[in-house]
């Protein structure tokens, strides 16, 4: 019998169907991975499992006796303890309290006891092998890698019965990661069920017993890790149909002088000597799995981010990333990710968030020339067929579709010849998808280049000319041609070499 | 006005776009019904209250606190607040009636309102640019501003107000309009004028709404901000003149009400205190709800104390009320 187990779960979203009949189970004493592509659904589900989603439909069991969690409360105390990737310390406490949280011990007169808070903290870190992390350090002096340490023996201090490790490795150097290995093995043996989500294929490979896959938020299945190779486990990730139908891609016409040329760009660990260039009527992709660097790439470029080292180039001429305003004249434009809090001000009115860009091209002497910004603006309603009452309407009346549309219209404005667009089809409806499609090739065939970053493979393989895989901060490999397809950039984006032109990182 | 919105889920079109209008005016509706609801009561029980002559005194006691909560309707659009204009203005004051026994008065006029707009451009700088919360860097501006007065003046001010303060403050155009009057309509015109019909405006706007999109959309933060906090400095020293030559004098602490009447003149007006909504409509109707209040208070008995209590109650109210619409929006 299982000792947790879910079983035909539905989890929705507003209109967004996150998990449809999805179905998992554990025993005690296994290591139990989850794969699948962004937003397949696999954190959707750990989140179900430990109380912090409700399911719409479904049941969970745990040791054949159904439950239900009100709240990660109520989850933990049946021993379900998630380890996050976004870390849940406190940051100006020391790692003792952090520990002992909610479990403070008290002395004979119910005040802290202090002192057997750090030896209980100093022996439980001993445990697992991490002697180096004084527990009354402040959480906020550790390294990254500290704090998810901390993060892991946490959990582990609460004597779980389930213990839920989402990308909780993620920061770890391989040493340390080996350590936090060892100790799950252990708790392994002593008949821990553990749930293990990585993006590290190598990860899964060496740890794991078995794996179940997930897919646009359905089960695909589950494997015996050992019995199941690569090429199998990635077919299951990726097997499904193209969901839209893509533009044509036109006969490229390279032009040999590259639009955009960066070298070496660096930025701390998150971007390692990122190099590139991109042509005039070029479609090129940034994929891999989320969180590898792309969103940190595009600022940099759009000059967000201090510290950016490296050398680009724009039409030939130097530029130095240093803030929006100083990109905007080398020709940059950004699309940025979220649209509501990033790309547009909701309760303004479309015209203005249109003309936001470019004020001082439809004023003369500071002063709004209405006629100029009317004629901007309808003329970005029609070519990008805008669906809005009126200009005046606030934008944060119109569909995500037409909000994007918005968005990338204030761009287009700007005349900008290299455009970054961070996932500008997410959560949009097919029709608006088709139509923003439509728009980037006609860009590109006049001239444009568009480095575009899609959490989508299929529009990966569907729009880009070439597509570059990041993972860890790093361009991993180059993809183009008949060498495209969502299985490559797969294998590339989990550090599997499936492709001899995939090169290692 | 007109335009209805184009989807707004399963509510009734017409039914959203006459709830949008409202939302939008209520802004503006609210001082105005105020204003007619203080009239009416100011009638009942003074009935000599509301004449046009009494009606025109009200108005140039507006027109000094307008002034003032102008500059304090640019911080707060931006989503800040200026808490400095209380030694501003009195900086402002003393400055001129102190150096207009020295030198030529318009001398000491341009000497006075350039070190208000200095003020707020330092207020500014460290908003902008140190990032330091406006609420902190204006309260230490305040203080350091209150003992510089108090050491330039050795704690009592000198000098009168010149003769064209007088006249801007009390003076009448030809025994009838006041001259004050004059100069706020032309100062409002041109101030609702930069709000709506300007880049600047416009920019004001999106950062007070957004400023993480404002920035990458190419919009110079830090610039705008420091022009709203300067000119919110320039707009307390020109309230400053106008008090002293209202009072035919400065003295130390003559700005001390006006920081809690012009953050209410504002937020009575309608200007989301969270900033990006509202406008230099509304703080007109707020400045005159603000004065009217304070006297009809005293014709029905009330004193300073119990006026004070009644302001921050009606703050608080109004930031109820606006406040509880935004979150039912979110």
């Amino acid at each position: 019998m299982a000792l947790l187990a879910a079983t035909g779960i539905d989890k929705r979203f507003g209109g967004v169907v996150a998990l449809r009949d999805a179905s998992f189970s554990c025993d005690a004493g296994e290591i139990h991975a989850l794969l699948g592509e962004n937003g397949a659904g696999k954190s959707t589900m750990v989140k179900v499992l430990c109380g912090v989603h409700r399911p719409d439909a479904g049941t969970l069991a745990l040791d054949g006796k159904s439950v239900d969690f009100r709240d990660p409360a109520a989850a933990t105390a049946s021993g379900i303890v998630p380890v996050f990737q976004e870390l849940s310390l406190i940051p100006d406490l020391t790692v003792a309290e952090n520990l002992f949280m909610q479990a403070e011990p008290r002395n004979r007169l119910g005040l802290l006891d202090r002192k057997r808070m750090n030896r209980d903290s100093a022996a439980l870190l001993g445990r697992l092998g991490f002697t180096g992390i004084d527990p009354a350090a402040t959480v906020r002096d550790l390294s990254l890698a500290e704090r998810q340490i901390v993060e892991i023996a946490k959990a582990i201090g609460r004597n779980p019965r389930v213990l839920i490790l989402d990308e909780a490795t993620s920061a770890l150097n391989s040493q340390q990661v080996g350590q936090v290995f060892a100790v799950v093995r252990q708790l392994r043996a002593q008949g821990v069920a553990i749930v293990f989500i990585s993006h590290r294929m190598d990860e899964v490979r060496h740890l794991c017993d078995r794996a179940t896959v997930f897919r646009d938020g359905q089960t695909v299945g589950t494997v015996e890790v050992a019995r199941a190779g690569n090429d199998e486990i990635v077919q299951m990730m990726i097997g499904r149909p193209l969901r839209e139908a893509f533009p044509p891609r036109p006969p490229v016409a390279i032009d040999p002088q590259p639009l955009l040329e960066v070298r070496d760009l660096s930025l701390g660990s998150d971007l390692r000597n990122v190099c590139f260039t991109l042509h005039r009527g070029e479609i090129l992709g940034l994929s891999g799995l989320e969180g590898q660097g792309q969103g940190e790439l595009l600022f940099a470029l759009f000059g967000i981010f201090a510290g950016v080292t490296g050398e680009v180039r724009v039409a030939g001429k130097p530029y130095h990333p240093g803030d929006p305003r100083g990109a905007m004249a080398a020709n940059l434009a950004l699309v940025p990710e979220d649209r509501k809090t990033q790309g547009l001000i909701l309760p303004l009115p479309v015209g203005e968030n249109i003309t936001l860009a470019t004020l001082p091209d439809v004023a003369s002497a500071g002063i709004i020339d209405e006629a100029k910004e009317d004629a901007a603006t309808g003329e970005m309603q029609m070519r990008l067929a805008i669906k809005t009452a009126s200009m005046d309407t606030p934008v944060r009346f119109l569909s995500g579709g037409n909000q994007q549309k918005v968005s990338i219209a204030k761009w287009l404005l700007t005349g900008a010849e290299v455009l970054l667009l961070h996932d500008p089809t997410r959560g949009i409806d097919v029709g608006a998808k088709l139509e923003i499609y439509t728009l980037m090739r006609d860009l590109t065939a006049q001239g444009n280049g568009i480095l575009f970053f899609s959490t989508d493979l299929a529009e990966i393989v569907g729009l880009c000319d070439r597509a570059l895989v990041m993972y860890e901060g790093a361009v991993a490999s180059e993809l183009s041609g008949p060498d495209l397809t969502e299985a490559n950039l797969v294998s590339a984006a989990v550090g599997v070499a499936a492709s001899p032109r995939a090169a290692t990182a | 006005m007109s335009a209805a919105p184009n989807s707004v889920g399963a509510q009734d079109p017409a039914a959203a776009a006459s709830s949008a209008w409202l939302r939008r005016n209520r802004a503006t509706i609210i001082p105005y019904l105020l204003i007619a609801l203080l009239l009416v009561v100011a009638a009942i029980r003074t009935p000599g209250f509301v004449t046009p002559a009494n009606i025109q005194q009200q108005l140039v006691l507006a027109s000094y606190l307008g002034v003032i909560a102008a500059g304090q309707t640019l911080v707060i659009l931006t989503g800040g607040i200026d808490l400095s204009v209380a030694w501003n203005l009195n900086l402002s004051a003393i400055l001129l009636t102190q150096l207009s026994a020295q030198m030529n008065p318009f001398a000491a006029l341009v000497i006075a309102l350039a070190s208000s707009a200095l003020v707020g451009f330092i207020n500014g700088l460290g908003v902008a640019w140190l990032r330091i919360p406006s609420l902190v860097m204006t309260l230490g501006m305040n203080a350091v501003l209150a003992g510089f007065t108090l050491v330039y003046t050795n704690g009592s001010p000198q000098g009168d107000a010149p003769q064209f303060a007088r006249d801007l403050s009390v003076g009448k155009i030809g025994g009838t309009l006041n001259w004050a009057l004059v100069f706020w309509a032309i100062f409002s015109a041109a101030l609702i004028f930069l709000l709506r019909k300007t880049v600047y405006g416009r920019r004001l706007y999106a950062i007070g709404n957004n400023p993480k999109a404002s920035y990458l959309s190419g919009v110079p933060v830090r610039r705008v901000l420091v022009i709203a906090y300067t000119l919110c400095g320039l707009c307390a020293g020109i309230g400053g003149v106008m008090l002293t030559g209202y009072s035919a004098q400065s003295y130390l602490g003559m700005g001390d009400p006006l920081v809690l009447q012009s953050i209410a003149a504002v937020v009575v007006g309608g200007t989301s205190i969270l900033g990006g909504s509202g406008g230099y409509g509304g703080t007109i109707a707020g400045a005159i709800t603000v004065v009217l209040l304070q006297n009809v208070l005293q014709i029905v008995g009330i004193r300073p104390a119990g006026q004070q209590i009644l302001y921050g109650l009606i703050i608080l109210i109004m930031l109820f009320v606006y406040g509880r619409g935004a979150r039912v929006r979110e």
